[in-house]
């Protein structure tokens, strides 16, 4: 069916064409939540809000771009404002526990590659980090990427280089053996 | 490495990063029901955020202060010829033949709209007369601001007790404060017609009735001020 007519139906008051939506889109928006929180809690979190803003604001979708891009903005805009929160609830955690003369996590051992790199994008800024995972881990094109976030495509290219660099650097002992 | 090739194996190994599950739908379409559901009954709350209530709580402390600056300036002091001793006489000396500008009534340039008197010694508000005579009136009164406005104008260049607006025209409803009984007596309101040649701020420099005659024109021939006007008008020389 047309994408127009599902969401005229939606406009409409149709709950089967809300579910309709939900199902064509829900696997992407919730494995980008995934991707970026990296717990299943809050991915389900961050997808349920992604559609239930959808829902709430559909008549202001004013058809120019994909429903699918418009989507995924809200989607992007949701992660980013929750891992945001939640960054800055675990600073004032940490901040207690540091006043509280509680001992953090103890460094662990000498992780491999694997580790290294999850730990080094996990390390990036978000903004990055949502760059790089959408383009090199889900495969989004530098235009969806741009669409999603609201910024020109070279801009996405800028950011995922950037991105790239500093795991390049983060990685360098591992050089080697990516160079092999 | 290069880029491209550090982007490929990037890719390779960033597969597995936070490698999702398969996606629970039936779960999470129940959870966006139930919370749609629950969103339309419960009346939205506007959460205020930190830096909002710090910003509001700045503005309503700013609103109050003023408001209080405000209902707290001190009263008009009355006009003479009420119990007070009358104002005293305008100096005069050679080079000072017109009286000053009286106060206004208000000092403060009257009440202002919504109750509020006008702020102390700055200028009033929204006139271009610079804080002489009353403002001219908002472009939402009932003439649409046209008349009076222009009167406004008018007035404001005219001095308080010596000026042409006669007793009739002044009072509230021409927005002109009202002549007390000496200042009517020592400066009578000047009839309609053509001024007189002397008075003027600058005629009146020489002794009245003396022209200065050896007066020339300022630059060139037949250049200088009153150099246009009619020959009849000209004073005697």
């Amino acid at each position: 069916m047309d994408e127009r007519e599902v969401i005229a139906r939606v406009r409409a008051g149709d709950g089967a064409a809300e579910r309709e939506l939900y199902d064509a889109h829900v696997d992407r928006i919730y494995r980008l939540a995934y991707r970026m929180a990296g717990d299943d809690e809050l991915a389900q979190d961050f997808t349920q809000e992604t559609f239930i803003r959808a829902f709430e604001r559909l008549d202001s979708f004013r058809g120019e771009a994909a429903i699918s891009t418009w989507l995924h903005a809200i989607a992007t805009s949701v992660v980013l404002n929750g891992l945001r929160k939640l960054k800055r609830a675990r600073d004032r955690e940490t901040d207690l526990d540091a006043a509280d003369g509680v001992a953090g996590r103890g460094r662990a051992a000498e992780p491999d590659l694997k580790d290294r790199l999850h730990r080094a994008i996990d390390d990036l800024p978000e903004r990055y980090r949502l760059v790089f995972v959408m383009h090199d881990v889900e495969g989004y094109t530098h235009e969806e990427i741009g669409a999603a976030l609201g910024v020109e495509t070279g801009t996405s290219k800028a950011q995922l280089s950037r991105a790239r660099a500093k795991l390049r650097t983060a990685l360098s002992d591992f050089a080697g053996e990516w160079v092999s | 490495m290069t880029d491209e090739r550090l982007g490929e194996r990037l890719e390779g190994a960033a597969q597995e990063y936070h490698r999702p599950p398969a996606t629970p739908r039936e779960e999470m379409w129940a959870r966006v029901q139930a919370e749609r559901a629950r969103r339309r009954s419960t009346p939205r709350v506007i959460e205020l955020r930190p830096w909002l209530r710090w910003s509001l709580a700045a503005a309503a402390v700013l609103l109050v202060g003023v408001a209080i600056g405000r209902f707290s300036a001190p009263p008009p002091p009355p006009r003479g010829g009420r119990g007070g001793a009358p104002p005293p006489p305008p100096p005069r000396g050679p080079g000072r033949a017109h009286p000053a500008p009286a106060p206004p009534p208000f000092p403060n340039g009257g009440p202002g709209w919504g109750g509020f008197p006008r702020p102390r010694g700055g200028p009033s508000w929204g006139g271009g007369s610079g804080g002489f005579g009353p403002p001219p009136p908002p472009r939402w009164a009932p003439d649409g601001g046209r008349r009076s406005h222009s009167a406004g104008r008018s007035r404001s260049r005219l001095p308080r007790r010596g000026s042409t607006v006669p007793d009739a025209y002044r009072g509230a409803p021409h927005r002109l404060p009202q002549r007390c009984p000496e200042d009517r007596a020592r400066y009578p309101a000047r009839g309609a017609g053509a001024r007189a040649a002397t008075d003027h701020a600058t005629d009146a420099r020489v002794p009245r009735g003396e022209v200065a005659a050896d007066e020339g024109p300022a630059r060139g021939s037949g250049g200088g001020a009153g150099a246009d006007r009619d020959p009849a008008l000209r004073p005697p020389r």
